[in-house]
């Protein structure tokens, strides 16, 4: 089991933990591999390598794409050779310089464009609609390198949500893979990741109430 | 001249701005004596016309027109007796005619009590008072006097009352002489619950009147808070993602559980001695401590769990530790979620 979801400091006032953090607990947890996942940046993937050479747990270079497009869908991708990760760079730059700096715009046509080599998956939310176009999108784009990410929240109707899921990808002949959407790697950075998703949505601890990253599981867990 | 009398004090004692006094002091000029005594012009080019103005006014070569503060006209309505009264049914027609009269008055200046004083004064010259209050001002003579009504069998007459008294203590703006439409159709959407709300806090106490708002909170036992029974709960409703049972136990009760294996729900509850095998399950909902409110909360986990008996009862069950770490289970509510 690898976890292909990670998000590190690289992804500001998303996740709370360095690439060397996390590499160290999930080496020390068992981990083999390490999937980082930044939003819209490769920033990580310097530190991740430094930080993965040192452990002995092989680092999964990959990136969260955030596009702009109706009910703003998500994918990770993961190239799969040099070139490909030269298109993903290529991709970046030209989402970046669309926007003012911080921001990125992107959307399924680009990623059509420069989707070689690239592996897909698709972060779901809700089974709904929406899902299913997204789905068949991606299958469209990235044929057999299309997968549907799979992920516990922890929330009432988890279990029937997942079910759903997975029939709809089945549907669109998408398989399913599992993520832990890691934000932080040991429980007790839950503090710092609150009082950076309060920054982020400028309020206070005390008043972000639902708006937290309240699902649990955002840590490292052994495999 | 007269600056003697104020010569000693600070500059700040010339109700000057901050930033003029801070400019003074770092002149070195400290005490309104030693303001007196330079020249004016200099300061007027320096600090404009303020200082000049203020010192003026201080030692009074200019004169300053002064707002008073008005004491607030409480309106009240006072009938002395000429025999003493003391009959319960004599107070209560008292009480009616104070009331008429009180409110005839509050309707002319389109006034609405909130908070009303009845006293009587008995002839050995003790005074004794009942007081009540209405969640939204009004004029309605006959809704206060039921008011009174409850609260009128707590006055001892005891040799007779000499007089009463009537003052409307806290009023507020109430403007209704005219109805709405909506009075008029008689079949108003949303009654108005005041005047209920009125009796039920004047017959068992503000404290027990209340409505339950949703707050945003993580812990169950925090996500209900109480209001004030005519406050308008709009601004935080609770996610219909979120089901919670109709009842929450407090504290939390320690029950007895079967489960298949560690992760999985439960299978068989055992809450006071009483077995239920469990039908149906829903979970875990993972819940957190809010470590800004406790440190205790820091570490804590619980898992939620909805479960279903073979009989059709809901529980809402969790463990508060993985069972690796020696969790135990608790019951925490009951009821359709």
């Amino acid at each position: 089991m690898v976890e292909l979801q990670v998000t590190t400091h690289y992804s500001f006032l998303r996740g709370s933990s360095s690439p060397k953090e996390l590499f160290a607990s999930a080496a020390l947890l068992g981990h083999t591999a390490l999937g980082v996942t930044d939003r819209n940046s490769l920033a990580g993937i310097v530190q991740a390598h430094d930080a993965a050479k040192a452990t002995g747990c092989r680092l999964i270079v990959g990136c969260r794409l955030d596009l702009e497009d109706e009910g703003s869908p998500s994918l990770l991708v993961y190239p799969t050779d040099k070139a490909a990760y030269a298109r993903l760079c290529r991709m970046l730059t030209v989402g970046k310089a669309r926007v003012e700096k911080g921001k990125c715009r992107l959307h399924w046509s680009d990623v059509a464009e420069w989707s070689d080599g690239l592996v897909l998956v698709l972060l779901s939310d809700q089974p709904n609609e929406q899902l299913q176009a997204d789905l068949r999108r991606l299958r469209e784009i990235g044929g057999d390198r299309a997968y549907c990410a799979l992920t516990r929240r922890y929330r009432p109707q988890d279990a029937a949500r997942l079910v759903a899921i997975e029939e709809l990808a089945r549907g669109c002949c998408v398989p399913t893979v599992a993520t832990g959407d890691v934000l932080y790697h040991v429980p007790s950075r839950r503090i710092l990741q609150d009082v950076v998703t309060a920054i982020r949505l400028k309020t206070t601890v005390d008043s972000l109430g639902h708006a937290r990253e309240r699902h649990a599981g955002r840590h490292l867990v052994s495999p | 001249m007269s600056g003697a009398a104020i010569a000693e004090l600070p500059v700040r004692a010339l109700r000057l701005s901050p930033a003029t006094v801070e400019g003074l002091v770092q002149l070195g000029i400290e005490r309104v004596g030693q303001l007196a005594a330079k020249s004016r012009a200099p300061l007027r080019l320096r600090f404009g016309d303020e200082v000049i103005r203020r010192l003026d006014q201080a030692l009074g070569h200019s004169s300053e027109p002064l707002s008073y503060i008005e004491q607030p006209d409480v309106p009240f309505a006072r009938r002395p007796f000429a025999e003493p009264i003391s009959a319960p049914e004599t107070l209560q027609k008292v009480t009616e005619r104070l009331l008429t009269e009180l409110c005839k008055g509050l309707e002319e200046r389109a006034l609405g009590v909130r908070t009303l004083d009845l006293l009587f004064r008995r002839v050995d010259m003790q005074t004794q008072g009942v007081r009540i209050a209405t969640a939204r001002p009004t004029r309605t003579v006959r809704h206060l006097l039921k008011l009174f009504d409850e609260r009128l069998p707590l006055v001892d007459p005891g040799f007779g009352i000499d007089e009463a008294m009537l003052i409307a203590s806290r009023v507020e703006w109430f403007d209704a002489s005219q109805g709405t439409m909506a009075d008029l159709g008689g079949g108003a959407g949303a009654a108005d619950t005041s005047e209920l709300v009125d009796r039920l806090v004047v017959r068992f106490g503000a404290a027990r009147v209340f409505r339950a708002a949703p707050m945003p909170s993580e812990m169950p036992e925090r996500s209900v808070r109480r209001v004030g029974p005519l406050v308008q709960i709009a601004e935080a409703t609770w996610p219909e993602s979120l089901p919670r049972p109709a009842r929450l136990l407090s504290p939390p009760e320690l029950i007895a559980v079967v489960a298949l294996a560690p992760d999985h729900p439960p299978a068989v509850v055992v809450w006071r001695s009483e077995r239920y095998r469990i039908a149906r399950a829903d979970g875990p909902e993972r819940v957190h401590g809010e470590w800004w409110v406790s440190d205790d909360e820091a570490g804590l986990v619980r898992d939620y769990y909805r479960v279903e008996t073979g009989a059709g009862d809901r529980l809402w069950v969790y463990r508060d530790a993985p069972v690796s770490e020696g969790g135990r289970w608790w019951l925490h509510g009951l009821g359709e979620a």
